[in-house]
């Protein structure tokens, strides 16, 4: 589909870009490609007219009045970096801004203070993959976050980045934009968390963060979306990995009416490792479309997938998860895996895991299944005097365990363990959250 | 390089085996593709109105279509028109025994291995023998006819069974449904029909062999196979095709319709002539092959083996809507040199309690390029359906690829779904188990490549489970040691 009305270059005008910048460049790649069809195979199972409608904000969607949010006191140190429709906000945010080697400002000072390492890596990850929203990204991007790791920089205590909504124009998508750079042997955490402030209005992003790990260098990346009926999601992260640096993500999410996203890694260097985990539990009309493509580039370098999904009521999910082995890659261990589970008859499950392979000494593996959930299992619980609705949540629960279990940051694990108990229901049998709480405090 | 990598090396040198040209007279229409050709050869064969309707219509949709370019397989484009898209052996007198055969005719038995009288005694197959499009003789017949089966070929039962064709032929794979089933639709030369009655098992496996003989000409097959109610069949379909430099198309379609508690077996052995070892010339294979389990436990049961071919495209396919109805699907694809193989399966459930299955097993070598692509759909309806898919791949050398692309759609709760797949190597440490036990090291890797296929290998007959190892170890020859 060719952009056909004239919306996105009005708007492009009004931002007045050099003809010769990088936004212009990437805004005419993205008129000529146009929003993507379903007839695009990266986007089969998901209908993006909703997006069709909005234009990307550019000033002005700021509000006016400073929201109050709660605290999300899940953490007990942290850094906290508040971005309002999808731009840095200085006043919510508290933060060292240089606290052991790690630097944290918004995009707009970065340019000028950290201008070689911006230049020599913003928007350089997206050269080789042609996306849309992506593009716009780039085109539209309003000042986000940077956050850069000296060589050697250990953090000492996680990085929460909250993305809120809060009377976001009608009908404008915020087109979000962070760079992450972690120089050799740093180590850093980030949160991410996303709620929207206003009851009313919708909170529609195209976020696009690209990360950099340098030789050695360990990233964490927890992702929280937990969102009622007004949320819509475009969320592109791409990394780049260089030799022995580890990267470890999860994505957790809960409800969303509409969430992509999009992850793509590519293991550059030896011994490069890649853990990717995900629950997505879609309730309602709640749509979530998981696309993970992990590219090893080189030889002896390791990536494991584990997605879990949950689908209830009329929600649809998507999982497409692809492991790619470049020539000459050998040695190389991969590990793919998608469970769900549909609990009500209108739910919709749409998996792909794909496996393409140039190299002859691998290991790779994958396995998605689908199910319902275990009979045996329910009267196993029901013959303990567990109501039999109960033992379904309890089962959904235990199923879920595998993903949360392995989130690394204890403080967050507990808190998604909470968020679990609280929206399946089942205080009075969380033995478990009041276990590991008492402990805790 | 490590030594099971040299061994691979070795053996990827094996030439085309069955390379060879019968010179037998052939009668062969000009090249192109137009109106006046798709009247021709329906005025050739003398087929009746309707068909040459429905001939007409799917080119009329041919026309308008685009060629598809999705699969994971690289080739030069197809010029249509330089195609000739009828070719027939001259000689078209009946025959009545082997005697009266062209000795050209029986020599090529020979070269192929199947000694027709032997097997006519020994084994019990009935064999239709395709040549170039068009059927020669078909043996067994009397015998078959006894039960009420008709097994012939298609532009004969066009003649002798107007009503039957008519009632089923494009009810699976209706000409719209994909570009080169348009295609075949429009210009189809020959094939089988087969109809098994009611409550009839069929007593032997019915089995065609077909060569591509004529040079540059396409092949367009068709096979149609009904079996009514609480009827079994088992048929066979090998193919061998002498050595080429040009690429040559074969768009086959095969449609098997099952009623109630009936059963179809399809096994295909397919070795046709795959380039040379710079990849040049090599048969394109764009086949359409699905079938119907139309009634309540019916069953339909694909098993392939895929070692020849250039570029292969292929997906045989069970539509599974009669409740209790089971699909299958058993495949080896093995690609050598700069083969290219994009197959797989779609299993579309409807009806309650559906069950299916898939083993596919990838092998590839050399240059090749092999994928499994596969659509596993669990429709609103089809309450309490399974599904169990496994695809295996190796891999011998290091420039070839391996890739696995599968579609999971599932809209019931009730379904169980379950796929795995694996892309592994032959470990240096079987090897060396094989070679400890006295094997060389050509027979540990046909013993180990041989482990790996045995669930599929063991789905089929067994004459052909025999002719399906030999083939294996030909195509990997010089690429294993």
């Amino acid at each position: 589909m060719i952009v056909s009305d004239n919306k996105y270059k009005d708007q492009f005008t009004l931002l007045n870009k050099k003809e010769n910048s990088l936004e212009a460049k990437a805004f005419a790649r993205f008129e000529k490609m146009g929003l993507p069809t379903r007839k695009s195979e990266v986007y089969r199972y998901s209908n993006l007219s909703y997006f069709k409608n909005l234009s990307p904000s550019i000033n002005g969607n700021i509000p006016h009045k400073i929201p109050e949010y709660f605290s999300h006191d899940y953490l007990k140190e942290k850094n906290v970096l508040v971005t309002i429709n999808g731009i840095f906000s200085e006043s919510l945010s508290t933060y060292e801004e240089e606290e052991n080697g790690i630097y944290i400002s918004c995009m707009c000072d970065a340019r000028k203070e950290f201008r070689d390492i911006v230049e020599s890596h913003y928007n350089e990850t997206s050269k080789d993959y042609p996306d849309a929203f992506s593009e716009m990204n780039t085109a539209f991007a309003q000042c986000g976050i940077f956050i850069y790791a000296k060589k050697n920089a250990l953090a000492k205590k996680p990085i929460l980045i909250l993305h809120l909504g809060y009377a976001q124009a009608e009908a404008s998508l915020a087109c979000q934009r962070n760079l992450i750079v972690l120089e050799e042997n740093s180590k850093l955490e980030i949160i991410e968390d996303y709620l929207n402030l206003d009851e009313e209005k919708t909170f529609n992003i195209n976020h696009f963060s690209e990360y950099f790990l340098k030789a050695n260098s360990d990233l964490r990346i927890n992702i929280y979306q937990e969102e009622e009926n007004n949320f819509h999601f475009i969320g592109n992260k791409f990394f780049e990995l260089d030799r022995d640096s580890r990267l470890k993500l999860s994505a957790l999410n809960f409800d969303g009416k509409f969430v992509r996203n999009n992850f793509r890694v590519n293991l550059n260097g030896e011994n490069a490792e890649a853990t990717l985990n995900g629950i997505f539990i879609n309730e309602n009309e709640d749509h979530t479309d998981s696309r993970i493509l992990v590219k090893h580039n080189a030889p002896n370098c390791q990536s494991f997938q584990t997605f879990k999904g949950i689908l209830n009521h009329q929600s649809t999910a998507v999982f497409n998860g692809k492991v790619y082995v470049a020539e000459g890659a050998q040695k190389t261990n991969a590990y793919q895996s998608n469970k769900n589970i549909l609990l009500s008859e209108e739910a919709v499950i749409n998996t792909k895991p794909e496996l393409e392979i140039y190299a002859n000494d691998v290991k790779c593996s994958h396995g998605a299944t689908c199910g319902q959930l275990d009979e045996n299992a329910i009267f196993y619980a029901e013959s303990r005097g567990i109501p039999r609705e109960k033992a379904k949540k309890l089962i959904v629960f235990a199923f879920a365990q595998e993903v949360v279990q392995a989130i690394d940051n204890e403080d967050f694990k507990n808190f998604i363990e909470r968020r679990l108990v609280h929206q399946l229901d089942l205080a009075e049998y969380s033995t478990y959250e009041s276990v590991q709480s008492g402990i805790k405090e | 390089m490590t030594k099971d990598d040299q061994i691979l090396e070795e053996a990827t040198s094996g030439e085309y085996k069955y390379g060879f040209t019968s010179n037998i007279e052939q009668e062969i229409a000009a090249a192109g593709l137009s109106e006046e050709l798709v009247r021709f050869i329906s005025a050739k064969k003398n087929e009746p109105e309707w068909l040459l309707a429905y001939r007409l219509k799917a080119f009329e949709i041919w026309q308008k279509m685009e060629e598809p370019s999705w699969a994971h397989v690289n080739y030069p484009k197809i010029d249509f028109q330089a195609i000739s898209y009828y070719a027939a052996p001259k000689d078209r007198k009946k025959l009545n025994s082997l005697d009266e055969a062209d000795p050209e005719l029986l020599r090529t038995y020979e070269k192929l291995g199947i000694p027709i009288e032997e097997q006519k005694i020994l084994a019990g197959v009935a064999v239709d023998f395709v040549m170039d499009s068009e059927s020669v003789f078909t043996s067994f017949k009397k015998q078959l006819a006894e039960v009420g089966i008709i097994f012939m070929s298609i532009s004969e039962a066009v003649q002798e069974y107007p009503e039957l064709v008519k009632q089923y032929l494009g009810t699976v794979v209706p000409p719209r449904d994909n570009f080169y089933a348009a295609l075949n639709s429009a210009v189809f030369s020959d094939g089988s029909f087969v109809y098994i009655p009611k409550g009839v098992r069929c007593p032997m496996e019915l089995s065609t062999y077909f060569r591509i003989n004529a040079e540059n000409t396409g092949q367009f097959e068709r096979t149609l196979i009904v079996a009514e109610e609480g009827s079994y069949v088992s048929y066979l379909e090998g193919c061998t095709a002498p050595q080429r430099d040009e690429n040559q198309l074969h768009a086959a379609i095969v449609e098997l319709i099952a009623m109630d508690n009936a059963e179809i077996k399809y096994s295909t052995v397919q070795n046709w002539y795959p380039g040379d070892k710079e990849g040049k010339g090599g048969i394109f294979n764009f086949v359409t092959k699905r079938g119907l389990c139309q009634g309540i436990r019916s069953k339909i049961s694909w098993t392939q083996v895929e070692t020849g071919s250039a570029v292969t495209w292929k997906y045989p396919s069970c539509i599974l809507k009669g409740d209790y109805s089971i699909g299958e699907f058993y495949s080896v694809a093995v690609t050598n040199n700069y083969q290219q193989a994009d197959t797989g399966t779609k299993m579309i459930h409807i009806g309650k309690n559906t069950r299916s299955r898939i083993v596919s097993k990838g092998i590839s070598a050399g240059h090749s390029e092999n994928s499994y692509r596969g659509l596993v759909q669990i429709n609103k309806t089809a309450e309490n359906a399974y599904n169990y898919s496994q695809c295996d791949s190796m891999l011998m050398g290091e420039t070839c690829g391996a890739h696995t692309f599968p579609y999971l759609e599932i809209k019931n709760k009730t379904a169980k779904v379950e796929h795995e797949a694996t892309t592994s190597k032959i470990g240096e440490d079987q090897l060396f188990y094989c070679n400890q036990r006295g094997l060389g090291d050509e027979e540990a890797v046909h013993l180990i490549v041989n482990g790996f296929c045995k669930e599929v290998f063991k789905e089929l007959p067994m004459e052909f489970a025999v002719e399906a190892q030999k083939l294996l170890e030909i195509s990997l020859e010089g690429s294993v040691g």
